[in-house]
């Protein structure tokens, strides 16, 4: 009771704050709570925004249709296909531990996102932090390496996307070029003990148009536009470790894989913490690189969840779905609330 | 300090808001003058000299004011919101005549542009111009809903030079001779590079319905594409041919594995990098003016003397929405239809107007002469970039040899399903390509069942 | 940082990730001088019989890119323009959230973060729909205005630890000195916020700059379009990709962005070290 009247009267007293607080709420309830709201409205409708006068409320006829929209990958045939991942496959040209191994794994918009993050995330998390430890190790030089190797981030999704398509070029982009190379020279050496002038055969990869290289090659292209801001980031935390830690620990006799080990990681936690966050949300939401690279990619095995939401609500292979678009959006954005729930808990936990 | 800065800049955003409002709002110049604003696709921005050419009609036509500016793909969709909501920021859109414009159609977007041109001047348009943008109404009469700019026709882009080294001359007749020359083709080199025999479209995206499927299978169909209900024919005998003499290509080696990469192929031809490219015949233009020195050519498609030619034609559409239509309409007549042809000619894109293959371009038209007149002294540069346009005005006589086929052409049949259904297609055959559907028919069935299931939630939504 | 010797092997290796992640680029920057078709072909150097290197490509994007001084031009007025108003809405709102205790602090800032997990493309069709209402579809203050909402939460959440974490006897000394709120705000919060507001505009600015989805989506006509959408117009179904000119275009749009952070770099690492990557 005496805590509401102190607040009371310090709100009587602060009121001003409530304007300092109106231009950023204004625009922020026009622009985000009004959108939120009416896309919940939305996604219990079968709003089609060609015919916007014919739309009908349809309850949960939305969410139900994701369950069985094959594109999405969440139906009774997918998940049979699933099922079959973890028995031993009937098809000889298609064994299981290979399927499992190439990432053949069955289509729809969710599975690929998965993919992306199995491919993505590991990578994203991890190499910047090793990047990060070698900066702080090193100590002249580091702000114009870090410099540099922050430049891709500078790079706009755009522009890397069209800069990478001809990189993955399967005739002359750089890296079958080089695997080429590679092979010539290896020829070459076979052909000074033998007569057969091409004993390896091996080409590079088709890496956009083959069905099963596109995901990976995407993949690659946002670790290397994103690494360098995980690597400020981790730098940021690096800083704010004090060095007297290091000190007290060398005069302890420590090696330095030791202080990294019992020192750098558990003090970086919150920071690993808050990218590992980032970088899941980031991946689930990934879109652009895929629209530009390969429009939903060899056989739709590049569409990701969010290109497919907006191929529902834009594009003209679909009708302007605002409704099931809607509900498409509010799934990835519960599942995105439950993931970050989870982590923020299990960060609490290994704390304690 | 900091107050008066902040203070500056909020009122420098404050201003530009309020200008950029007015401008937006009001949509007519000081003078009160109507303004006719003209949205045309970003490939078309590169080619064409429209700026000079609409500064010619602004000069001959002062009573109107014209803007011009570009559009990305797939922004039509967008636009039909704007629509929708009975405002539009383009007075004319040049747009492709067919699935693009039909979801307008069926909305009653688009004005009917005959309502604002005599009978003679809509005489004076091809016959294959205007099948994709007429719709018959209710009463029996035919309303035209575009003002045709522009022709294209599927054609086989070939490096002529090369294919003579070869002994091959003449247009193949059969796509069994088209398969036998691209064999013929293997070997040749370009700086370093392997030039491929064939160029094709085999990944994701638009192309391979339209430059592949379609005219494989208007060839084996002899034209009848179409089922009995309008849609597109995928099954059944002729299909599955058409499928596996595209496979056979791949198979064969003739074509590169970056068929299968989005958009490539274009690419590649363009860095002379193909010997043979089935597409519309706007690429042997393009690649020419790439080099100079060789000889590229647009050769009619194998079957389409019996079966007619794949036809797409560009034009102005004008929306409902406007409020200048009349102007809109005769603007798109007299400059793009009209005035901007050599130049169209040059790009490779075929004239709608029937008049020009009869008679060629009159090097020195009416307006023209009275343009000069008036700027006899001081000559300004879209004046000379207009002349310079006339000087060069010719007509090809590949674009005379194709003009036959322009009697006959044919467009994607069931154009509002289109996209959806050559979405479908490109990804059935890519999985035929890549085995994972052992046989044509097994391709073709999964992509009839996607197909019906897609005309099942059409019908549905009561479309 | 650890303490140890041999940082041979470290600089190795990041010299030759910093060369790695830097080559796509440079090919750009090379290429951009090259004719289009040994850009498509590949090749490191112009074939025989072509132009050479030359200034082509530049020129021709300036010439027959109708507009694209005027996506340059509007993603300069969004990102420097929207920047401005996240960190004065941004910065104002921090601190009232930060030193003032009112009816709904608590609350307010918990859906400001609660926002974070939303997608942002659950606003899209939203905002859609809004501009397309208001008539502000396509125009450069709705975009910016959608820029300035997605933007905000940063710079709030950033700046409310800044702010917070000014001593008080900083505060009360300037009270006494008789500074109104107002007076506090401008002469004692921002000077200190200082770090943490240029990482807030670098940050801001940067994803103004790059923003696609959006721009994609809210604009129709080339008075509102953005440099990235613009270098897409340079691609199209019915076009046929011109390297060359494209490759230009990507220079150009990066030059701005570059200077930028180079110019304010340290300021960034400064400020976000200070301002917030708290547990």
């Amino acid at each position: 009771m005496a805590q509401t009247e102190s607040l009371l009267r310090a709100t009587r007293k602060n009121w001003p704050a409530y304007l300092y607080l109106l231009p950023a709420a204004l625009v922020f309830a026009a622009f985000v709570i009004y959108p939120i709201g009416r896309a919940a409205v939305w996604s219990f409708t079968d709003l089609s925004l060609l015919d916007p006068a014919s739309a009908r409320y349809v309850g949960w006829d939305n969410y139900r249709a994701i369950l069985s929209d094959e594109d999405v990958g969440l139906d009774p045939k997918t998940l049979a296909d699933w099922r079959s991942m973890f028995r031993a496959g009937d098809d000889p040209a298609r064994p299981t531990w290979k399927r499992w191994l190439t990432f053949d794994w069955p289509g729809g918009a969710v599975w690929n996102t998965v993919k992306f993050t199995v491919l993505f995330l590991p990578v994203y998390v991890i190499i910047p932090l090793i990047i990060a430890a070698m900066l702080d190790h090193v100590r002249t030089g580091s702000v114009f390496l870090r410099t540099v190797i922050f430049i891709p981030v500078i790079i706009s999704v755009a522009v890397a996307s069209v800069i990478w398509i001809i990189l993955y070029n399967p005739n002359y982009g750089i890296f079958n070029l080089a695997i080429a190379l590679v092979r010539d020279a290896l020829n070459w050496i076979v052909g000074l003990v033998s007569t057969n002038e091409a004993y390896f055969t091996f080409t590079g990869p088709n890496w956009l148009g083959d069905r099963l290289w596109a995901m990976p090659a995407i993949a690659f292209m946002c670790f290397w536009n994103g690494m360098g801001l995980n690597v400020l980031l981790y730098l940021v935390g690096l800083n704010r470790i004090d060095s007297e830690l290091y000190e007290a620990a060398v005069v302890d006799g420590a090696t330095p894989r030791q202080q990294f080990l019992r020192i750098t990681l558990p003090l970086l936690r919150p920071t690993t913490y808050l990218v590992v966050l980032l970088s899941l949300i980031g991946s689930l939401r990934v879109f652009g690189q895929m629209w530009i690279m390969t429009e939903g990619g060899p056989q739709d095995s590049t569409v990701s969840y969010v290109m497919y939401l907006y191929r529902v609500a834009f594009h003209p292979t679909r009708d302007f779905e605002f409704g099931y678009a809607s509900a498409l959006a509010f799934v990835l954005a519960a599942v995105i609330f439950v993931l970050t729930a989870c982590t923020q808990r299990f960060s609490r936990a290994v704390e304690q | 300090m900091l107050r008066w800065i902040c203070a500056i800049m909020l009122l420098l955003v404050v201003a530009a808001v309020v200008a950029e409002q007015y401008v937006v709002r009001t949509g007519r110049t000081v003078t009160g003058k109507p303004v006719v604003r003209v949205a045309c696709a970003s490939w078309q921005m590169g080619e064409m000299p429209f700026e000079p050419f609409i500064e010619a009609y602004r000069q001959t036509h002062p009573e109107v004011e014209v803007e011009l500016a570009i559009l990305p793909d797939d922004s039509n969709n967008k636009l039909v919101m704007l629509w929708q909501h009975d405002q539009t920021p383009y007075d004319v859109l040049i747009a492709y005549a067919d699935e693009e414009i039909h979801t307008f159609i069926r909305q009653g977007l688009l004005a009917d542009v005959s309502e604002y041109l005599t009978p003679e001047q809509m005489a004076t348009f091809v016959p294959a111009s205007m099948a994709g943008s007429t719709v018959v109404g209710p009463d029996g009469r035919p309303r035209r809903y575009m003002v045709p700019f522009t022709i294209e026709m599927m054609t086989l882009n070939v490096q002529a030079h090369l294919l003579r080294q070869r002994g091959h001359t003449k247009p193949p007749a059969t796509w069994d001779e088209l398969r036998r020359m691209a064999a013929d083709c293997k070997g040749f080199e370009s700086a370093g590079r392997t030039v491929w025999p064939m160029a094709c479209d085999f990944g994701q995206g638009f192309f391979f319905g339209q430059n592949y499927y379609i005219p494989l299978l208007a060839a084996f169909t002899e034209g009848h594409i179409a089922d009995a209900e309008g849609r597109l024919v995928i099954t059944g005998p002729a299909a599955e041919r058409a499928f596996a003499e595209a496979k056979q290509w791949y198979l064969d080696g003739l074509v590169s594995e970056s068929a299968k990469v989005f958009e490539q192929a274009d690419r590649d031809f363009m860095a002379g990098l193909a010997v043979i490219y089935p597409h519309w015949q706007s690429r042997s233009a393009y690649a020419q003016l790439e080099f100079p020195n060789a000889e590229f050519a647009p050769w009619p498609v194998p079957g389409s003397d019996v079966a007619g030619s794949l036809v797409s034609c560009y034009g102005a559409v004008v929306p409902k929405a406007s409020l200048v239509k009349e102007q809109a309409v005769q603007f798109a007549y007299e400059c793009l239809s009209q005035w901007i042809q050599p130049a169209v000619v040059v790009t490779g894109k075929m004239p709608p107007v029937s008049d020009v293959y009869d008679h060629g371009f009159d090097k020195s038209p009416a307006w023209l002469q009275k343009l000069q007149e008036r700027f006899a002294r001081g000559k300004p540069e879209w004046l000379e970039a207009v002349e310079k346009v006339y000087a060069q005005a010719r007509l090809p006589q590949w674009m005379v040899d194709l003009r036959p086929a322009l009697q006959k052409g044919y467009s994607f049949p069931d154009k509002l399903m289109w996209p959806k259904v050559n979405h479908e297609l490109a990804i059935e055959f890519q999985r035929y390509l890549d085995g994972i559907h052992a046989t044509p028919a097994d391709a073709l069935a999964a992509l009839k069942k996607s197909v019906d299931a897609m005309y099942e939630r059409r019908r549905e939504r009561g479309m | 940082m650890t303490v140890g010797k041999r940082p041979i092997i470290s600089y190795t290796l990041l010299i030759v990730i910093a060369i790695a992640g830097i080559v796509p680029f440079t090919w750009v920057i090379y290429g951009s001088f090259m004719p289009r078709s040994d850009i498509d072909a590949g090749r490191l150097w112009p074939s025989d019989g072509t132009d050479g290197f030359t200034l082509a490509n530049y020129r021709l994007t300036f010439d027959k890119l109708q507009g694209f001084d005027l996506y340059y031009r509007n993603s300069l007025l969004l990102a420097v323009g929207g920047t401005f108003l996240v960190l004065l809405a941004g910065s104002l709102a921090a601190f009232a959230l930060a030193r003032y205790r009112f009816l709904g602090n608590r609350l307010i800032f918990l859906i400001f973060l609660l926002t974070i997990m939303v997608p942002a493309e659950v606003t899209l069709m939203g905002q859609f729909d809004l501009l397309l209402a208001t008539g502000l579809y396509s125009t450069l203050t709705g975009l910016c205005l959608s820029y300035v909402a997605g933007n905000l939460v940063l710079t709030i959440f950033l700046m409310r630890n800044v702010f917070a974490g000014i001593p008080n006897d900083v505060i009360d000394a300037a009270a006494i000195d008789g500074a109104s709120r107002w007076q506090v705000f401008w002469q004692v919060c921002m000077p200190i916020g200082a770090n943490g507001l240029s990482a807030c505009a670098i940050l801001t600015f940067l994803n103004i700059w790059n923003e696609f989805t959006f721009a994609l989506t809210m604009t129709v006509t080339d008075k509102a379009m953005t440099l990235p959408v613009g270098i897409t117009l340079l691609q199209g179904q019915w076009s046929v990709t011109h390297s060359g000119a494209l490759f230009a275009t990507v220079m150009m749009s990066f030059v701005p962005m570059a200077l930028v952070f180079v110019l304010l770099q340290k300021y960034f690492v400064r400020g976000l070290t200070a301002g917030a990557v708290k547990g």
